[in-house]
């Protein structure tokens, strides 16, 4: 494709503006990377500004939301001045006639939402704009902004015979202009300046009569006041026409529409996997080539596409091909004309995109040139019928009114500004008020709350970490080593708790063993990698040869049992065979639906124990040691590991881990995923270190490569030493029912057993703990429950088929954490951190650190910028709440029957999401933290674009740093925080609800109930 | 004493979700607080009671043999010295009927408590459904055609204020829209239906049916227009298109409406009036003929359809014609067994909809295939493209419908301004909003 990028300049242009897609693949993965990873170049600020001028859609929260949490302590007094020190306007704050502090203050808490003309029109209309002071002003402020005004326009009222005056004070000259425009249209002098009067008084339910005006400024004190600061405030920025005005085009809208409604179907049938019986003929050839011979044949055709046979023909004899399509679009031009056509629908260009980038095995050929081919051979058609199908359409689409009359209306008052002051005032003053009112825009207000929330966030977790100094745990018995994930926070510090002398790592969830795994009743592998990382093994499982009779019946059973279903699927949907269905299956669907809905977790162990009883339980081994580099596998992997490239996997992950001596009886890795039905976005739940899914093999291909003998002694060339009288065990933590399954317990010596057995129960207490900790953020959940209740709470939620939210993935999370366990250790992080262990005392050169880095920085980050701007913006770039959702071509869902495909994560996942950028604290000296950052270039985009924050600790004791954006490091100038110290988790969350802060948790006392 | 007992049972679970709708409604009303769980509560309480009283009172009435059962005539209103009266039929039709509707609008409200959680328009939603649930039933039970009327039309309506449930996009108010347009259509025939027999059978309870003495060409002409009700309500060709664009709601609401419950209500209508496709031969065969055209159309359209929801509602309604036709051939009973069936089955198949994948990815490691087509092939281009447009009803409607009443329309109103014009002068059409602010007269929109 490069060479053709070079040559063909329709090509390239496409390539451009291609980043105006979305790239998330078919949803049957879901990972999660960077919403606006096409501009992840620039630092974040910056791009959001592009990401929302290019694609519109908002990358901040509603200003009325950062009011909230201010409102909740979650951002405090000290934070918004930390970050208008740094961010706010200062420079435009010269000649200000009030305090510039002062004056930021009251636009942040004072300027309304962005308020179309429409609505203002018809606000003004009803009386019910600017008729009032905002109600929340201080009661002095406005007693002070009445007397002021109703002075100055009983002035007015004095002054002249006229009422003029009077009026010229409440809305500036624009009623001399009303007046001039009645003369202009036949009124007498006097007539047309009655009248002029008459309509500027009548929103506030006044008629131009001077005594009842007089007694009025008694009356209508509060009304005149805000009326004529709205006059004023109107008038600094330049009279009406600046309230803002765009043009707005119902034809462009209505082609618009005619295209996507028939395109999408279209669009859908063509990316079709497997959801329909009959697939779009011709779809070797592309999306082009195949809509073209469907359309060229001639049959109906909605009225606007008269014609379309045709003009289709005639292409088709030219031998036209979609690349001159695109080269036919006027060059210069041509980007642009492409990225407003794929904004019309980005979720459907996207998609081609990515199946184009990244195959999939179903759809043979997938061009986003062929996409846009078929739009712009539609878009002309569409053009010519929307002028005739337009028909007395309103304007629809909301024209904003300009912020900064707002803004400026607002903080006036805040400020206690009247319209007299604001018309005394000398202009410098004037164009100095105009100048921040402008320039302190809803992005750049944002900015400054957004930064200020972080801020907050980072005192209260630096200032834990700082204070916190857990005591040293007794000797190791166990080593439980995790994925870092956030959600795994919680269970490892209830692990430690139940069971003091337990030592607990993380690490990204695929353990260091990227591996193409072929699971033994799948025919098709999948990477367990994170994103970006291509396994060069694959590894199969294979059932073990004692099972090999079972495995057969099982395999059989299981593909008797799919046919029946597979050949039902499509029966039901037949007419004799829908029919037969509705007779035979019919009851049978009411009794599974009964049970589903009124006993979930019941049903689903009634399930299981079917399943158990009618499939063979098969013990498997994987793929063998490789003694060669010989054997190959089809798709160019290595089939297999040899024995020291099974030594290097378990040795880079152990020193990353800082595990490499002390080593317990027995290891853990605890890997995992996630249980949920009638869920497309479930892949969104489980590992994004093993590529949205499933970790378990990863785990259990660790452990058993850590147990082989040659293994260990390659490991012990490299200084580890792992002793016989360890053993490792693979296991997997099913986040959302928190149950732990471990791997080949039949493999486990005797010796090890009564260890294992021991980790069995200590684990089932974790998880029952565990869930009992994680009911609290759930709305629906019981108040008060035992551990027991909420251990069978958790189990009802993943089988539940009606349960939007089985478990909330990785909402809240918001920090790093790499460094060794120590600093973290007992400290209540509310399952917001991403905990990585590293030592940085066996890391002089910072190598593992970089390796660190590389690996988990892309991956948090992922996953804390997905989660980040689908909150923000839950429409625009993620993919709304999931009642709609229709599961579409097995590659994405639609709201209802046809859209645009939706991108992102479901409100459902991310309403109790705080979006904050990512606190990465890393435990190193900032040399070597800027030399293994400088070094490894999508690091270096993260930390120095401040997509992520970062902040070091120094090992040595010289303090905490902040890394700048031009990459030096400044004195951590936070407050110091008091750490509050309890007894057992639980007694600092229980009756919670919300956020709570870091605590110091001691290990409850002894005599409460341990493991049960 | 018994039938006090199932009369006092049956008429208290038609009355329970209207009072626990009441309920609601003037709380929210008045202005007390509504909260999430107080919804979903009474919500899951009246239509589950109303599920478990029905059964009760089928259960007692079939034991002790008391069916049919009927409950009235209670007076509603007079005009003149006519008296409309309310009656209430329990027989063997409309006792499974009520069973099966209670039964899942129960289950379904059940789905929806965590489904709905937190959903802006929760209150909405619940309240609608025990409105649906509320007219289903009376719907299902009534005595008489116009009485079986004011429950069709509820629910119709909360039909399509569901489809506009997500009413700040477009696509879905012009889907309810165009369910309304069809709905008014249809509708019609019931109306008129009921009129007409009003005029030459003297009333329209069910139970006279039988006896009414109609000829051939009155019951024809009733029941023609009764399958024009039922082929608006029941997504049969050509009206049935809305149905597949209907998917615009929440999950469970298309499912409640369009794989188990709104649509059946029209072969509902059908098995209820089939004493007279028994007198009309050519009723009959027009039932036929409709129903089994929109069944072989709907299933082999269901075939192309890629999308989840979609190729649910054309196979759903491939079986709804299959019930018309078994009306046509006189088979109440079969199309009443049928209709139970296959609400039951397309319910549960439309609320595991979002399984689709998930589902088929199991099968695919199953069958030991690598790709997720399983089976799925090309179809031969002008079948597909047929298909693909949905047997161009849609488009021949339009084009040859819809556009030229519009320009009729049109043309009308062109002649109605030309004359207003002759008769009252110059009558200056004004712009209907004045300008009330300066700002609006400086810039007039």
């Amino acid at each position: 494709m490069a060479s053709e990028l070079l040559t063909d300049d329709a090509l390239r242009d496409l390539h451009r503006a291609a980043h105006v897609l979305p790239a998330q693949g078919p949803i049957e993965v879901f990972i999660h990377h960077n919403t606006l990873h096409a501009f992840q170049a620039l630092p974040f600020h910056e791009a959001v500004a592009r990401a929302e001028d290019e694609w519109g859609v908002t990358g901040y929260l509603d200003e009325a939301e950062y009011r909230a949490a201010y409102a909740q302590g979650r951002i405090g007094p000290d934070d918004l001045d930390w970050a208008l020190l740094r961010l706010a306007p200062w420079d435009a704050a010269k000649d200000l006639p009030v305090d510039a502090r002062d004056l930021f203050r009251a636009l942040l808490f004072g300027t309304p939402a962005p308020m179309s003309r429409d609505v203002l029109e018809l606000l003004k209309a009803e009386g019910r704009w600017a008729t009032s002071l905002d109600p929340l002003l201080d009661g002095s402020v406005r007693a002070n902004l009445i007397a002021d005004t109703t002075t100055w326009l009983d002035e007015a009222l004095r002054q002249d015979e006229s009422l003029l005056p009077f009026a010229h004070r409440l809305v500036g000259p624009r009623v001399d202009l009303l007046a001039e425009g009645l003369v202009k249209r036949g009124a007498s002098v006097e007539a047309a300046e009655e009248e002029a009067v008459r309509r500027v008084l009548a929103p506030l339910g006044l008629a131009p009569e001077r005594r009842g005006l007089v007694k009025a400024l008694g009356t209508h004190g509060e009304a005149l006041a805000a009326f004529s600061l709205w006059g004023a405030c109107v008038e600094l920025f330049g009279g009406a026409h600046a309230l803002g005005r765009a043009p707005f085009e119902p034809v462009e809208q209505k082609a618009t529409e005619l295209v996507n409604a028939f395109l999408i179907p279209l669009c859908a049938s063509f990316v079709d996997r497997g959801v329909a019986r009959w697939t779009m003929p011709g779809r070797e050839a592309g999306f082009f080539s195949a809509f073209r011979a469907l359309y060229a044949r001639g049959g109906a055709v909605p009225a606007w596409l008269d014609g379309l046979a045709a003009t289709l023909r005639a292409s088709l004899e030219r031998g036209a091909t979609a690349e001159d399509v695109v080269r036919a679009l006027p060059g210069p031009s041509r980007v642009e004309t492409l990225k407003a056509l794929l904004l019309r629908l980005p979720g459907w260009g996207g998609m081609f995109h990515r199946l184009e980038l990244f195959p999939v095995e179903e759809l043979p050929r997938v061009r986003l040139l062929d996409f846009v081919a078929v739009r712009l051979l539609l878009e002309p058609f569409a053009r010519a019928a929307a002028p005739g199908l337009v028909r007395g359409v309103e304007e629809t689409r909301p024209v904003v009114v300009d912020h900064g009359v707002l803004a400026l209306y607002a903080g006036a008052q805040r400020l206690g500004l009247s319209a007299r002051v604001l018309n005394t005032l000398p202009p410098p003053r004037r164009e100095a008020l105009v100048r921040v009112a402008r320039r302190f825009d809803r992005r750049a207000r944002a900015v400054v709350w957004q930064e200020a929330y972080e801020r907050h966030h980072a005192v209260e977790v630096v200032g834990a970490l700082k204070a916190h100094a857990p005591p040293a745990p007794p000797p190791h018995t166990l080593q439980a080593i995790f994925c870092f994930d956030d959600r795994e926070e919680s269970f490892r510090r209830h692990l430690e708790e139940v069971l003091p002398s337990v030592r607990t790592y993380g690490v990204a969830g695929f353990f260091g063993v990227a591996v193409e795994f072929l699971p033994f009743d799948d025919v098709a592998g999948a990477a367990l990698a994170p994103l970006g990382v291509v396994p060069g093994h694959r590894v199969e499982e294979a059932p073990h040869p004692e099972d090999a009779q079972k495995a057969l019946a099982r395999k059989e059973r299981l593909g008797a049992l799919a046919r029946w279903r597979a050949l039902w699927r499509w029966v039901t949907r037949g007419v004799a065979g829908g029919g037969l269905a509705s007779f035979v299956l019919g009851p049978f669907a009411l009794l599974e639906l009964a049970a589903r809905v009124l006993a979930p977790r019941t049903t689903r162990k009634v399930e299981d124990a079917f399943r158990h009883a009618v499939l063979p339980e098969v013990r498997t081994v994987l793929t063998g040691e490789r003694e060669s580099d010989e054997s190959r596998s089809i798709d160019g992997r290595y089939l297999g590991f040899s024995a020291d490239e099974k030594a290097q996997r378990v040795a880079a992950t152990l020193e990353n881990l800082g595990l490499t001596r002390d080593f317990a009886p027995l290891v853990v890795l605890v890997a995992h995923g996630s249980t949920s039905v009638n869920n497309p976005h479930r892949s969104a739940y489980d590992c994004g270190a093993c590529g949205g899914r499933n970790g378990g093999p990863n785990a259990r291909l660790f452990a058993r490569m850590a147990n082989r003998p040659k293994v260990r002694e390659a490991l012990k060339a490299r200084g580890i030493e792992l002793p016989d009288s360890t053993w490792v065990l693979g296991a997997v933590h099913d986040t959302c029912t928190d149950t732990v399954t471990f791997f080949d317990e039949h493999e486990v010596p005797a010796a090890h057993q009564g260890a294992v057995e021991e980790a069995r129960a200590t684990f089932a207490e974790v998880c029952r703990r565990s869930a009992h900790e994680r009911c609290r953020k759930f709305a629906a959940a019981p108040k008060s429950l035992t551990p027991e209740a909420a251990h069978r709470h958790v189990e009802a939620r993943a089988a539940d088929f009606g349960q939007a939210r089985p478990e909330l993935g990785h909402a809240t999370n918001a920090v790093g954490v790499v460094g060794r366990r120590a600093l973290t250790r007992g400290l209540f992080l509310d399952r917001r951190a991403f905990l990585i262990s590293y030592d940085c005392t066996a890391d002089a050169s910072g190598a593992v650190l970089e390796r660190l880095l590389a690996a988990v920085g892309p991956v948090g980050a992922g996953i804390n910028l997905e989660y980040y701007f689908s909150r923000v913006d839950n429409e625009g770039l993620g993919c709304g709440t999931k009642l709609p959702h229709n599961l579409t071509g097995h590659v994405g869902v639609m709201n209802g029957a046809a859209s645009d495909l939706r991108t992102g994560l479901p409100l459902q996942m991310i309403e109790i999401h705080e979006p904050l950028r990512l606190l990465l604290v890393l435990e190193a000296e900032t040399d070597v933290v800027l030399a293994a950052v400088s070094r490894q270039p999508l690091v270096k985009e993260l930390a120095l674009g401040r997509w992520v924050r970062v902040v070091t600790v120094s090992p040595s004791g010289r303090g905490w740093f902040c890394l700048q954006p031009d990459g030096t490091f400044t004195p951590w100038d936070g407050p110091d925080v008091h750490l509050p110290t309890v007894r057992g988790s639980r007694a600092w969350y229980e009756g919670h609800e919300g956020f709570r802060p870091p605590a110091q948790v001691l290990p409850e006392r002894r005599g409460a109930p341990r493991v049960a | 004493m018994w039938r006090d007992l199932v009369e006092a049972l049956l008429l208290s679970s038609l009355a329970l979700p209207p009072v626990a709708l009441s309920g609601l409604g003037l709380a929210w009303l008045v202005g007390l607080p509504v909260p999430e769980a107080a919804v979903t509560r009474v919500s899951v309480l009246a239509t589950g009671l109303a599920a478990v009283f029905t059964g009760a009172g089928a259960a007692i009435a079939l034991w002790q043999g008391l069916l049919p059962v009927e409950f009235g005539p209670y007076p509603w209103f007079s005009v003149g010295h006519y008296t409309f009266t309310l009656s209430f039929r329990w027989d063997a039709v409309s006792l499974v009927m009520a069973l099966g509707s209670t039964v899942l609008s129960g289950l379904v409200v059940g789905f929806s408590v965590p489904y709905l959680h937190r959903e802006r328009g929760l209150f909405r939603y619940f309240a609608l459904m025990l409105l649906f649930s509320g007219a289903m039933q009376w719907l299902v039970v009534a005595g008489s055609y116009e009485q079986l009327f004011l429950g069709w039309e509820l629910v119709g309506l909360t039909s399509i204020l569901l489809v506009a449930f997500f009413s700040e996009r477009a696509q879905p108010v012009h889907a309810a829209v165009r369910v309304m347009i069809v709905y008014r259509l249809a509708d019609l025939g019931l109306l008129i239906g009921a009129v007409v027999m009003h005029q030459v059978a003297h009333g329209t309870h069910f139970g006279n049916l039988h006896q009414a003495h109609l000829t051939e060409g009155q019951a024809t002409a009733i029941a023609l227009l009764l399958l024009l009700a039922a082929s608006g309500k029941a997504a049969q060709l050509p009206f049935g298109t809305w149905l597949p664009r209907a998917m615009e709601g929440p999950t469970p609401s298309s499912a409640v409406f369009y794989g188990a419950l709104s649509v059946h209500a029209g072969i509902y209508l059908l098995i209820r009036s089939a004493p007279l496709f028994e007198q009309s031969t050519v009723a009959s065969v027009a039932a036929v003929l409709m129903g089994g055209t929109t069944a072989f159309a709907g299933a082999l359209v269901a075939r192309v359809q890629a999308d989840a929801k979609s190729s649910l509602a054309w196979a759903s309604m491939s079986q709804l014609g299959l019930m018309v036709v078994e009306v046509g051939l006189h088979l109440p009973t079969v199309a009443l067994v049928h209709l139970f069936g296959h609400a039951s089955l397309r319910g549960y198949q439309m609320l595991r909809a979002p399984s689709l994948l998930h589902d088929t990815i199991g099968l695919r490691k199953a069958l030991g295939v690598g790709s997720l087509a399983l089976g799925a092939h090309p179809a031969p281009g002008w079948l597909y493209r047929a298909l693909r447009d949905g047997l161009f009803i849609d488009v021949v409607v339009e084009r040859y419908l819809v556009r030229p009443v519009l320009s009729l329309g049109g043309v009308f109103e062109r002649v109605e301004q030309a004359w207003a014009r002759r008769v009252g002068g110059e009558l200056q059409a004004r712009r209907p909003v004045e300008p009330t602010s300066p700002e609006a007269q400086e810039h007039p929109r």
